[in-house]
């Protein structure tokens, strides 16, 4: 009875507390969205160049560079799983699908930012989350057509980290049009100042559809 | 020939004067807990009490064990067996973590809870009588010599004699033969010893020995212990040196 | 500040009932002795002091020397976020369980006769030895983050000179105190209920410790970030989850063993209260986290980890309240419950506790080392503590 008495009298406070915290309009940790996505906290390494796509390269030698998802579509979807990657050896147009697979459950694709010769692909990425983002999850290797097309399409680190904090004000927007009311559905913080990590691929293929169309395509 | 001194107690000649009780009392210069002793019970202030199963009285009383466990929990070595036999009490020692009471397997220790410094109380076997050649106060008021002092060899061959003698007046057991390694304290009773109110599902092992066993195995973990993390923290702060060095040679390459 | 000092909050009012009631019944104790505040009584000598503060409160304090265990000893690095208040809750937690045996003993003042009048035989003395060097031990692991925030330069250098020994002792006391608190039922073989008594206690309160223990780090995270709005570690805190789940089953699975083994499962089939609380004990505290904490996508949920931890810890309170208190009710026929006043000597050791990591945490680096904490949303916690 002692035992019961103890362990009751802990769960209660437990419960009493997460009122408490309700009635003064805050959150218990754990109930809050599984991580926060803001945008201050987005990062980008210093080498690297990013692509409109959402797809980041490192020059490896001249003309090959590698490839892979950046940390703005793999915090805004979570939990992305590739299954297919375009095969080693084919040739690829710009705009060709690079990687597909799901967010969530529902349907994605990424496109290829510039057309080459995909000249080795990581398939250690294949059917696992996406974690280690620049450095061990990377996608392709590609041998670019054209250098100079690298310039054209794509940004470096400093104009990169710019860009993706334009991007998470599109995403707020993007998450508005879609579900009216961002904040009740979980996907928005209170202040309106942050996203739910995840976010996108918490709602329906559709709106993961519409992602793709709105941030993955350009 | 061992020294140690024990108690027999013949229930069967008991008749429940209650002489042993008040004796005990006095020679204790405990307080006065109940007028009639059949109907006390072990108190801070009371060392032994006769307790009435239909018709059939029996003593309770600490048993002296051969093995104390109050003894061997005492984290401050307070209880101490002596070579004369009794189970004897240091107060100025105790310091009240109340281990002998909940490990006695008798459940005898008692405590002065209403006491701002309060002691562990249990029969002492009259300790300083014992030492000064005399016997127990209750062994000398029974009159019905249901209680006897002696030797505890003697007392022991006394004990199966009865037995022995008249099979019909007694249940075939000594108490106190072998209950948890033996007691000083034996007991004679016409029927099974649980009817009694004597706690008889204890093993024939002195019951220290349940955590000698354990204790004995701290050596052992803590060698062991010091060799496996002192191994690991090398191995584990290797691997991690090997990794760093792998990881610098490969951005030189890059 | 002092605004945000005096303004009431619903906690504060709380903790202060308590203290005051919790101080009245201290004393009451130190003035009219134990029978003033406790139900205890010769049938039934340990009561909630033992059971919960002493055995739960050591128990819960595991966490300290796992985290130093994997970040000093088996250098897995990453862990290191975690380590400073794992240690400082551990130490809070010793002080604490010293606390409350001042007040469980009959004559506290004669406490420190553990250190001249040896029994070696004495479980008790062993436990006593250590939880008295493994405080030492946990002040000396926590004391860099004093000797930082007072630039003490050169004694840090000496006390992280010497850290690794101090490391592996902690880990030494740590394993034979945990362990000892479940020998110390060793000796009670015909008192115990045979579901609960088995020579192999000291294994599992060592086993299950450090599976609450990381219960525990997780826990403790949660109310880290509640009240001092810092982020989850969440990755970090996820694998932690893992190795709890581990350990729970290697609990479970020997526990059953043993059970079945020594032909015991039977007494699971007597309906009375003894077999309903072990079978809760069982449930709450080793199916319940193992199916939540086993599952990758639960660990890495903020809400499941949280009830993986919070179940882990229920069941240890189970554990060992039904060791030292419900296994020994059907022997003594004493039907113990706690006084109130032992209820609120124990409540105020907890809020002193609290208050205590709170102030440490205010005034001593001690979640310095997290550079790598997510950065979570200001506004969303704090501000009108
Ligand atoms: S009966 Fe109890 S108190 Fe008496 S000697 Fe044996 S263990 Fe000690
Ligand atoms: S209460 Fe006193 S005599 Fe009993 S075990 Fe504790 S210190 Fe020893």
């Amino acid at each position: 009875m002692v035992a019961l008495f103890v362990a009751l009298t802990f769960i209660i406070f437990l419960v009493i507390d997460f009122f408490v915290l309700r009635s003064q309009k805050k959150v218990h940790p754990a109930f809050m969205p599984n991580s926060v996505f803001d945008k201050s906290s987005i990062y980008f390494p210093g080498k690297y160049l990013l692509s409109k796509g959402h797809i980041w390269l490192q020059a490896l030698k001249n003309d090959t560079y590698k490839l892979g998802l950046d940390e703005f579509v793999v915090r805004a979807m979570n939990n992305i799983v590739i299954n297919t990657i375009a095969e080693e050896g084919t040739k690829i147009k710009k705009g060709d699908v690079l990687f597909s697979g799901t967010a969530g459950g529902h349907p994605v694709a990424f496109y290829a930012p510039v057309g080459g010769t995909v000249s080795q692909i990581n398939t250690n990425i294949l059917n696992k989350n996406i974690e280690d983002i620049y450095n061990e999850d990377w996608g392709v290797i590609l041998q670019v057509e054209s250098q100079a097309k690298i310039q054209e399409i794509a940004f470096e680190a400093v104009k990169a980290k710019a860009w993706m904090q334009s991007e998470f004000k599109r995403l707020k927007d993007f998450l508005t049009i879609q579900t009216a009311e961002p904040e009740l559905a979980g996907l928005t913080m209170a202040d309106g100042g942050n996203i739910a990590e995840g976010a996108v691929s918490m709602l329906s293929d559709k709106v993961v559809a519409a992602f793709e169309n709105d941030f993955l395509k350009q | 020939m061992s020294t140690q001194k024990g108690l027999l107690f013949d229930s069967t000649m008991c008749v429940g004067c209650g002489e042993c009780y008040r004796a005990c009392k006095t020679t204790n210069k405990l307080p006065e807990t109940n007028s009639d002793p059949l109907k006390d019970h072990l108190s801070c202030s009371t060392y032994t009490v006769i307790e009435d199963h239909q018709g059939k009285y029996t003593r309770k009383l600490c048993m002296h064990c051969a093995e104390p466990t109050c003894a061997s929990v005492c984290p401050v070595g307070a209880l101490t067996k002596t070579s004369e036999g009794p189970v004897v009490y240091d107060e100025n020692k105790c310091i009240g973590c109340r281990y002998c009471m909940q490990a006695c397997p008798h459940s005898i220790p008692r405590y002065e809870w209403t006491s701002n410094n309060p002691r562990v109380r249990k029969c002492i076997m009259c300790h300083e009588r014992v030492k000064a050649g005399m016997q127990t106060a209750c062994a000398e008021a029974c009159p019905a010599g249901a209680t006897i002092f002696g030797n505890l060899d003697e007392l022991k061959a006394e004990a199966l004699k009865r037995i022995k003698e008249s099979p019909s007046t007694y249940y075939p057991h000594v108490y106190g033969m072998k209950e948890g390694g033996g007691t000083n304290v034996l007991v004679l009773a016409s029927t099974p010893f649980d009817q009694l109110g004597f706690v008889t599902n204890l093993p024939d092992e002195a019951l220290p020995n349940f955590t000698k066993r354990a204790l004995e195995k701290i050596p052992t973990v803590v060698s062991a212990g010091t060799v496996f993390l002192g191994g690991m923290y090398w191995l584990t702060k290797r691997k991690n040196e090997i990794a760093k060095e792998n990881a610098q040679a490969k951005e030189r390459k890059n | 500040m002092k605004a945000a000092f005096l303004r009431l909050t619903f906690w504060k009012v709380i903790a202060v009932a308590i203290i005051t009631f919790g101080l009245y019944s201290t004393f009451l104790r130190f003035t009219q002795g134990l029978a003033s505040v406790t139900n205890l009584s010769d049938s039934f000598p340990w009561g909630m002091w033992i059971g919960f503060d002493i055995l739960c409160g050591v128990c819960l304090a595991a966490g300290g020397f796992l985290i130093c265990a994997i970040t000093h000893i088996f250098n897995i690095e990453e862990f290191k976020p975690l380590t400073r208040s794992a240690i400082l809750t551990a130490f809070l937690g010793y002080v604490m369980v010293v606390f409350a045996l001042l007040f469980d003993l009959g004559r506290p003042l004669n406490i420190w006769h553990a250190l001249i009048m040896w029994n070696p035989h004495s479980v008790m003395f062993e436990v006593a030895w250590c939880v008295m060097l493994y405080s030492s031990v946990l002040f000396l692991e926590f004391s860099p983050v004093i000797l930082e925030r007072f630039q003490l330069t050169r004694l840090l250098k000496i006390v992280k000179r010497v850290s690794l020994p101090i490391m592996i002792l902690g880990v030494l006391l740590s394993t034979l105190h945990q362990s000892s608190l479940g020998s110390l039922f060793l000796i009670v073989p015909a008192k115990m209920h045979p579901l609960w008594y088995s020579p192999l206690l000291p294994v599992y309160f060592y086993l299950s410790a450090i599976g609450t223990g990381f219960g525990m780090i997780i826990f403790e995270s949660y109310l880290s970030a509640r009240s001092f709005n810092k982020g989850l570690e969440m990755p970090l805190l996820s694998r932690i989850g893992l190795f709890a789940a581990i350990f729970v089953a290697a609990v479970f699975v020997i526990r059953f063993s043993d059970l079945a083994l020594t032909g015991k499962l039977h007494y699971l089939l007597i309906p009375c209260q003894e077999t309903y609380m072990f079978a809760l004990e069982i449930v709450i505290g080793m199916i319940i986290p193992f199916a939540i904490l086993i599952q990758k996508r639960n660990r890495q949920s903020r809400k499941w980890l949280y009830f993986g931890s919070v179940s882990l810890i229920v069941g240890a309170l189970l554990n060992r309240l039904n060791v030292s208190i419900t296994a020994l009710n059907g022997f003594s026929k004493a039907n113990y419950f706690p006084s109130v006043n032992e209820i609120a000597i124990t409540m105020m050791l907890v809020v002193i506790g609290m208050i205590a990591f709170k102030y440490a945490v205010q005034y001593l680096p001690v979640f310095a080392e997290e550079e790598h904490t997510e950065v979570l949303d200001t506004n969303v916690v704090v501000e009108n503590e």
